[in-house]
């Protein structure tokens, strides 16, 4: 009898303990979604001399499509990250393969006029609570886009955390 | 006892009522159903290159009413939402959707050219027109609408310059006057009314 309750008080202790501990953050992405986006073939780099990432090699000799297939474009993610630790997080940087440039930006209206501009220093995760990225507010954004983006398909971002390190989620690909 | 029961109900009433109620109810704006222009302002006439690979003028158009609106297409966030909401006010109105003109006037003529516009909008409707705008026809045109852009090269971004931007969607009448300015985030449906007002207006 007495080893039992000795038992308990120990695992009651390690409970407690673990309860004091160094507290992580737990961060969990949900409903993730990637805006819907046509290849425009827009040169996202002006007049910047930077080659586009195309893989040409991999391509058939004789194939017209690599030179006529427009590239470019943009599209944005967007997902609420939802963070039940007691710490806080951060969202330092994300990438894909359907853009060649991945950052984080934030859309701000002020008396009817549109700002967009990166996110310096990634999107703050406070702990027990969340961040919300959606349509002109935060938003992951996909420069340079490799391929169109149809509805119903998915595409795989990968999400850097100061803390929790990477998340990989699939985001299915829709109309706004 | 009686009473008692009475307080039941009444209780009950006001759970249920609670219930009822949808949790944390978002604070809604006040509607916005648009700024309307009145006396109605003859809109200045002026032509660009678009995405149909011509110059048009803005009085090809008349006949039509027209929701115009200032973009650019490497914007990812806002103008998209914008396409994608007109492109809903033309599925509200039905039939009368093919009496709508979309117009979307780009203000960045550098990276817009009229093949990219006709790529970025065929995702949305292929019969939205866009416009490449260039800096003489914008500050020319641009008093009439309040239209205000301007580049910028802010720090830790790879694209070369992204671009503030009136995010106004301006409804046209038929003969060229500008009627109602309606904000960004106009609900579809408040602009689809619009366009049917005007279209009630003509013989």
């Amino acid at each position: 009898m007495l080893r039992i309750i000795v038992c308990c008080a120990l695992l009651c202790c390690a409970l407690a303990v673990s309860a004091c501990g160094p507290a992580a953050p737990a961060i969990s992405v949900t409903e993730p979604w990637v805006r819907a986006a046509a290849l425009t073939g827009l040169d996202t780099q002006a007049s910047a001399a930077t080659p586009m990432a195309t893989s040409t090699d991999t391509m058939p000799m004789g194939d017209a499509s690599a030179d006529t297939m427009p590239m470019g474009g943009t599209s944005a993610a967007y997902m609420t990250l939802v963070n039940s630790g007691s710490t806080a997080d951060r969202l330092i940087s994300a990438s894909t393969d359907v853009a060649q440039t991945v950052e984080l930006h934030e859309t701000t209206m002020r008396d009817n006029v549109m700002q967009m501009a990166p996110v310096t220093g990634g999107i703050e995760v406070p702990a027990n609570g969340q961040a919300e990225l959606k349509p002109a507010g935060l938003h992951v954004m996909l420069i340079g886009l490799t391929r169109a983006l149809q509805p119903g398909e998915t595409v795989r971002l990968t999400l850097n955390f100061e803390r929790t390190g990477t998340i990989v989620v699939d985001a299915p690909v829709r109309a706004p | 006892m009686r009473y008692r029961s009475l307080i039941m109900l009444a209780v009950s009433l006001v759970l249920l009522g609670a219930c009822a109620q949808p949790q944390a109810t978002p604070t809604l704006p006040p509607v916005d159903v648009g700024t309307r222009i009145d006396p109605p302002l003859a809109l200045a006439d002026f032509s660009l290159p678009s995405s149909l690979g011509r110059d048009l003028r803005l009085s090809e158009l008349r006949g039509k009413p027209i929701v115009l609106f200032f973009g650019y297409t490497f914007c990812p966030d806002v103008c998209p939402l914008t396409l994608s909401e007109l492109k809903r006010v033309k599925a509200d109105l039905g039939a009368d959707g093919e009496q709508l003109q979309v117009v979307f006037i780009s203000v960045d003529g550098a990276r817009d050219t009229p093949e990219v516009l006709a790529r970025h909008l065929a995702a949305f409707d292929p019969s939205f027109i866009g416009l490449q705008g260039n800096d003489d026809t914008l500050r020319e045109i641009g008093k009439q609408y309040g239209l205000y852009y301007k580049q910028n090269s802010p720090e830790g971004t790879s694209a070369a310059y992204l671009v503030d931007h009136s995010a106004a969607v301006y409804l046209i009448d038929s003969q060229g006057q500008l009627r109602v300015i309606y904000s960004f985030g106009t609900a579809p449906d408040t602009i689809a009314t619009g366009v049917r007002e005007l279209l009630a207006e003509q013989p």
